[in-house]
């Protein structure tokens, strides 16, 4: 055996006896694992969070922007007017124009004013008749909706002293 | 390593390390997310798995280091573990993984190539302490070539595996090997003349 047998053999043994080094880590090692993975989770929880708040922040933000986007004199988001409570103000509203015009007593239903009069009737009908029969609120709103407009119409037209045709 | 704590009564050795056994219930409640679960399999294997990473770095700490990022990524990712492989064998190639990618992120290791990584090196010398210390002889080699030297020779990988580690050739593997042995035979050599 040569020299350099000799050596690759004295290496390979020399090498292989590093796994009988004691290489015992140390003890504290497991409970700095569990302390980083909690650590992790914690951050991850947190980032979660922020990534929700800021994306809430950023709904409302577009909610709120879209809203002053609206032109002016609109009401703001459909959604929060009151239109029941709009359409009974606007009736008072025509009822003392009729009281001033000299038609005192007459009422919204039967005033005849052409087609908006009888779109009116129409919608007071289609009210009785949702509210008889027990109909959701996301139902009655459009009607609400609707008979406010119809209000104004003949509101501007009783103002101009025009007789109303169409809308 | 204290062979005979890997004896049972009977005489019979136990398998140790990275080839022992894990009870399909402690992989199941790991991949569940239980902690405990996690504790046992580090009980049975975070020596093998802290042994390894040292005999790859050749440094305490950073041995320390990928043991953690090895158990934090096992905690992260054993519900992928279909149980192809054995569990050990699978937390081993995860170990080995995670000991070269660290080679590779470190700037201060850029030696892919073999010439470069062996030219910087003063010369050989041979001495009793280091014929005794297989730690401190692979302390002698660059940290790649030391990688290599560990996975081919004593951990059994082929050159095919390590290439696939390095993401680099089977050439590649067997350059560094042969540069590094042969830098570890000329400091054992002169001792033995």
């Amino acid at each position: 055996m040569n020299v350099t047998d000799s050596a690759n053999l004295q290496t390979s043994a020399l090498l292989r006896t590093i796994t009988d080094i004691e290489s015992e880590p140390p003890v504290d090692l497991w409970s700095r694992i569990e302390a980083a993975h909690g650590t992790r989770v914690r951050r991850r929880r947190l980032r979660r969070f922020v990534a929700g708040g800021v994306f809430s922040a950023a709904l409302v933000g577009a909610v709120a922007l879209g809203g002053l986007r609206l032109p002016s004199g609109m009401p703001s988001g459909g959604a929060s007017i009151d239109w029941q409570a709009r359409a009974q103000a606007l009736e008072l509203q025509l009822q003392a124009l009729e009281r001033d015009h000299g038609a005192v007593g007459r009422t919204v239903a039967r005033y005849d004013a052409g087609p908006a009069a009888t779109e009116l009737a129409d919608i007071d009908r289609r009210l009785q008749a949702a509210y008889e029969h027990g109909k959701y609120t996301n139902e009655l709103v459009p009607l609400w909706k609707r008979r406010s407009e119809l209000l104004d119409t003949l509101i501007a037209a009783r103002k101009e002293g025009l007789t109303l045709t169409s809308i | 390593m204290n062979r005979s704590a890997d004896m049972d009564m009977s005489g019979l050795e136990q398998l140790s390390g990275f080839a022992r056994l894990v009870d399909a219930s402690v992989l199941a409640r790991a991949q569940r997310g239980d902690m405990q679960a996690f504790a046992t399999l580090y009980t049975h294997f975070g020596q093998a798995c802290y042994g390894l990473a040292l005999r790859l770095t050749g440094n305490k700490a950073q041995a320390e280091d990928l043991v953690q990022e090895v158990f934090l990524k096992l905690i992260e990712t054993i519900r992928s573990y279909r149980g192809d492989a054995p569990f050990g064998a699978w937390l081993k190639r995860m170990t080995a993984n995670a000991a070269i990618d660290h080679l590779r992120k470190n700037k201060r290791f850029v030696d892919a190539d073999p010439d470069a990584m062996f030219a910087g090196l003063d010369a050989p010398e041979s001495g009793p302490a280091q014929k005794l210390d297989a730690a401190a002889l692979l302390q002698r080699l660059p940290p790649r070539a030391r990688a290599v030297v560990v996975l081919h020779q004593i951990e059994g990988y082929t050159h095919t595996e390590i290439a696939e580690l390095f993401g680099q050739s089977e050439s590649y593997s067997k350059s560094i090997l042969s540069r590094g042995l042969q830098r570890l035979h000329a400091i054992v050599a002169p001792a033995e003349a």
